[in-house]
């Protein structure tokens, strides 16, 4: 019993080491970023991001050391990475929407079907996590609500209970679905950033037919691959094969 | 007889004649002076074709042929010889100092082709006055014979000195600022008799923008001193100049080919005598260069437009009070002196409610000896999209002024526009006028956000909860604590949703019934019995109906349930009322006495209405 005491004791004084030791790094970062030595501001965050660590705030920080550089292509990959970890942080759709105006290609948007679009945007509203632990909550309001309808003997305390649970279920079940379709993105993420300039082909191969260029920065989402080559289709519809080195999947 | 002999006889010697060898031969002077043209002629002494110079590509060629003949009849003891001599004369005009040659001439007569020979000439720099130079076109077979009579020096006519006939670029001034003008004139100074002049090569004036202002189409001489000598002067041209650059440029020289009518003097001269006294003796001169030294403007400030001159400014505008979306048009009036073609446009800050087309400029000027005068406008069109009262300010604009050598601001007066609303329009609040308030516009390009720099809200390697294979357990455990608590208080459930619902559902059944058999105790006029059944009925319903327990039950509590679910007032009282009226008729039986039909009937009318109302 003692000893597990002790164990315990010391795992957490090692995890407060450890949490220090990130923070004093990351306070360092800051300084060098504050200095415009963004190389080394960019060297910390990717050793804090090498030891396992990833966070929105992370990304977002990695992006804007590589915005300063002048990476477009790496400042948009991180703010992509970091958006999709926190969709509704304001600052990361900001800066991400000014390093995309600054890259070559302007692409334009299809308008997409008002409920696709609506989903988008509530979906958007909360991360994976968040989404979980509203659904959580739901489901756990939604059994009170039933218990109120089951054990209250009050006619209306029944019919509330009885109305609420079932909207809170359906609430429940669409924050289920909100969280798994984000944290597809986290573990199974179909978009990528073009790195370098390359020519989108007809088919795989080197011999296909030149459809158009990319420029680095641009997003592009994968449909399918063979081989070392991906099938991409631009935000605009356009679809052809390009080298898979050439592209980062987010 | 006698004139037939005659012609035989000269056929004869005209045979004869022209049997005699043939003579082609090139006469020209020995020297020459470097601005002096000169003559070569060529004599033949048989009429040819197709005369060819030879080459002559050291001088320049003037003019010619200039053909004349001659014959000469001789007696000389009865024998009659006549020869004849055909002269082609050419001028030309020296190009350097040296010895040049003109090659031989080549002639055709009778289908056969001579040869002349060469011509060597020394050019020097000084005039030299020769025979062949006085002469005019013809040639003057005497002149040989004179010549050995007649000393030189008799013939030479007064030399003709740079003194006496030169060419001036006369400026205004030497030593100006970039952007001012220079007036230039071209004049030519001579006290000689000046006859004509034959060519003029004019400066390029590569270093200015030159405008020219006067070019003479005949030399009007006016008399002019010039250190300390009278001339007659001639103004050939005049240019306002703007210098391009700074620093020494300058006006590159004018040459002027002349012509000067000689008195020659010498009266013993025959042929003087005949043509006249005069000749005319071609002579190039060519102005000295003007250096200017041109500085640069004062440093400016960067309102500086680029004028240079005396200006005035003045903003017009077609209207001070417009409707929303009516275009104003508003013109900048410059008026002055100056160098109109490199004045930039003021710079005007529109507000952004203003949609500004690109300026329509047009310039009024004419360039005279004070530098380009006139206007300079430029209109613009504006079009107000927001209304309110725009207040522009003034517009100013900046230049350097020539007579004081300094900048100098001037300004427009204050430039107001009162742009009203559209009537129907509620857009902009209810007064006419809106006061414009600036919106806060980025200063350059918009910039990223800065870093975060709290504690990056870091989780060591990251997985979304839903992933994990605990996540269920979330939903798992708290259903499974209601299954439980379902599972243990079921009865309780039952018997709630039992008494609850079967009492809400049978309420109006069992009101009905006691109604019924208040019914009964009706017809048998038996009132305690009868009310006591209606009190039972309306009560029973209301308990029953509103889910109220019986030891709950009172009249306030009937009442505030109905008014928590929010039921016609109206009725709630009035069910509490005739529940009094009951009570008050039962226990009270001696009282006044009520139609027992028409409580009944009240009674059941409040029960169906009140199942009515309660049912939604």
């Amino acid at each position: 019993m003692k000893n597990i005491t002790i164990t315990l004791l010391l795992l957490i004084i090692v995890l407060n080491i450890f949490a220090n030791d990130i923070k004093t790094e990351s306070d360092s970062a800051l300084n060098y970023y504050l200095n415009s030595d963004f190389e080394k501001a960019l060297a910390i965050y990717e050793d804090i991001n090498s030891k396992g660590y990833c966070s929105a705030d992370l990304f977002f920080n990695m992006g804007n050391c590589y915005y300063n550089l002048g990476d477009l292509a790496n400042a948009i990959y991180f703010y992509e990475k970091a958006i999709v970890l926190n969709p509704s942080d304001e600052d990361i759709l900001h800066n991400l929407q000014i390093a995309n105006s600054k890259i070559k290609n302007k692409t334009d948007i299809v308008p997409e079907v008002f409920y696709l679009r609506w989903y988008k945007s509530i979906v958007s509203l909360f991360s994976t996590d968040k989404w979980a632990i509203l659904s959580i909550i739901f489901f756990i309001l939604c059994l009170g609500t039933i218990s109120l309808y089951l054990f209250s003997k009050r006619i209306i305390l029944r019919k509330t209970g009885f109305y609420s649970a079932i909207l809170l279920f359906i609430l429940s079940i669409f924050s289920l679905i909100f969280s798994i379709g984000q944290a597809k993105l986290i573990t199974n993420n179909n978009f990528a950033i073009i790195f370098e300039t390359s020519l989108v082909k007809s088919g795989p191969s080197d011999e296909s037919t030149n459809l158009f260029e990319v420029n680095e920065g641009l997003k592009v989402e994968i449909t399918d691959s063979l081989n070392s080559w991906y099938n991409v289709k631009l935000a605009d519809g356009k679809q052809g094969w390009i080298i898979a080195e050439n592209v980062k999947k987010i | 007889m006698k004139s037939i002999l005659l012609v035989f006889l000269i056929g004869f010697i005209s045979i004869w004649g022209f049997s005699q060898e043939l003579s082609f031969t090139a006469n020209g002077p020995a020297k020459v002076g470097l601005n002096q043209s000169f003559q070569v002629s060529y004599m033949v002494n048989a009429k040819g074709s197709n005369l060819t110079l030879g080459d002559y590509s050291d001088f320049k060629f003037v003019n010619g042929p200039s053909t004349s003949t001659s014959s000469n009849t001789q007696i000389i003891n009865g024998q009659v010889s006549t020869s004849v001599s055909y002269s082609y004369t050419y001028v030309f005009q020296p190009q350097n100092t040296g010895k040049f040659t003109i090659g031989g001439a080549t002639i055709t007569v009778n289908g056969k082709q001579y040869t002349s020979n060469s011509v060597t000439i020394e050019v020097q720099k000084d005039p030299v006055q020769t025979q062949n130079n006085r002469r005019n076109n013809t040639y003057d077979p005497f002149a040989d014979f004179y010549n050995q009579t007649q000393p030189q020096v008799n013939n030479t006519p007064k030399e003709i000195t740079n003194e006496d006939l030169f060419v001036r670029v006369v400026t205004d001034k030497t030593n100006l600022y970039k952007g001012e003008p220079i007036n230039a004139a071209i004049k030519i100074y001579t006290k000689v008799d000046l006859s004509g002049v034959n060519e003029i090569k004019f400066p390029s004036f590569d270093a200015f923008y030159a405008e020219e202002l006067e070019s003479a189409t005949r030399l009007n001489f006016t008399r002019e001193t010039y250190n300390g000598q009278t001339y007659n002067v001639a103004l050939i041209r005049r240019y306002i100049l703007y210098p391009r650059y700074s620093g020494n440029v300058t006006i590159e020289s004018c040459e002027v080919d002349c012509q000067v009518r000689q008195a020659v003097s010498g009266g013993n001269n025959f042929w003087a005598q005949f043509y006249g006294y005069y000749e005319t003796v071609q002579r190039k001169i060519k102005s000295p260069e003007v250096n200017i030294s041109v500085k640069n403007l004062p440093p400016a400030s960067d309102d500086f437009s680029g004028a240079i001159g005396t200006f005035n400014i003045k903003m017009t505008q077609s209207a001070d009070t417009v409707n929303i979306n009516d275009a104003v048009t508003f013109k900048l009036v410059l008026n002055g002196t100056g160098n109109f073609n490199m004045i930039e446009i003021p710079d005007i800050v529109w507000p952004k409610e203003f949609e500004v087309y690109e300026p329509v400029s047009s310039d009024n000027t004419n360039v005279s000896t004070a530098g380009v005068s006139g206007t300079k406008s430029w209109e613009f069109t504006v079009i107000p999209r927001y209304p309110g009262i725009f207040k522009l300010g003034k517009i100013n604009f900046q230049y350097f002024d020539s007579s004081t050598k300094q900048y100098k601001t001037i300004s427009t007066n204050d430039i107001t526009l009162a742009v009203r609303k559209d009537k129907n329009d509620t857009k902009f609040g209810d007064t006419d006028y809106v006061y414009s308030q600036k919106s806060i516009e980025y200063i350059g390009d918009e910039d990223i956000r800065f870093i975060k720099n709290n504690d990056l809200n870091l989780t060591k390697n990251y997985t979304p909860i839903i992933t994990d294979s605990f996540f269920s357990f979330y939903f798992i455990l708290p259903l499974t604590v209601f299954i439980l608590l379902v599972i243990f208080l079921r009865k309780k459930i039952k018997e709630n949703a039992d008494i609850a619902m079967m009492k809400v559902k049978h309420a109006g059944k069992v009101s009905r019934k006691r109604l019924k058999r208040a019914k009964k105790f009706m017809v048998q006029n038996n009132k305690t019995e009868f009310y006591k059944e209606i009190i039972s009925a309306l009560w029973g319903y209301a308990g029953d109906r509103l889910g109220i327990a019986v030891a709950d039950l009172t009249k306030d509590k009937v009442l505030n349930v109905m008014e928590a679910i929010k039921t016609d007032p109206t009725l709630a009282t009035k069910l509490v009322e005739i529940i009094d009226k009951c009570e008050y008729a039962h226990f009270a039986p001696n009282s006044k006495e009520t139609e027992l039909s028409y409580v009944y009937k009240e009674a059941a009318d409040i029960i169906e209405e009140l199942e009515q109302k309660l049912k939604v």
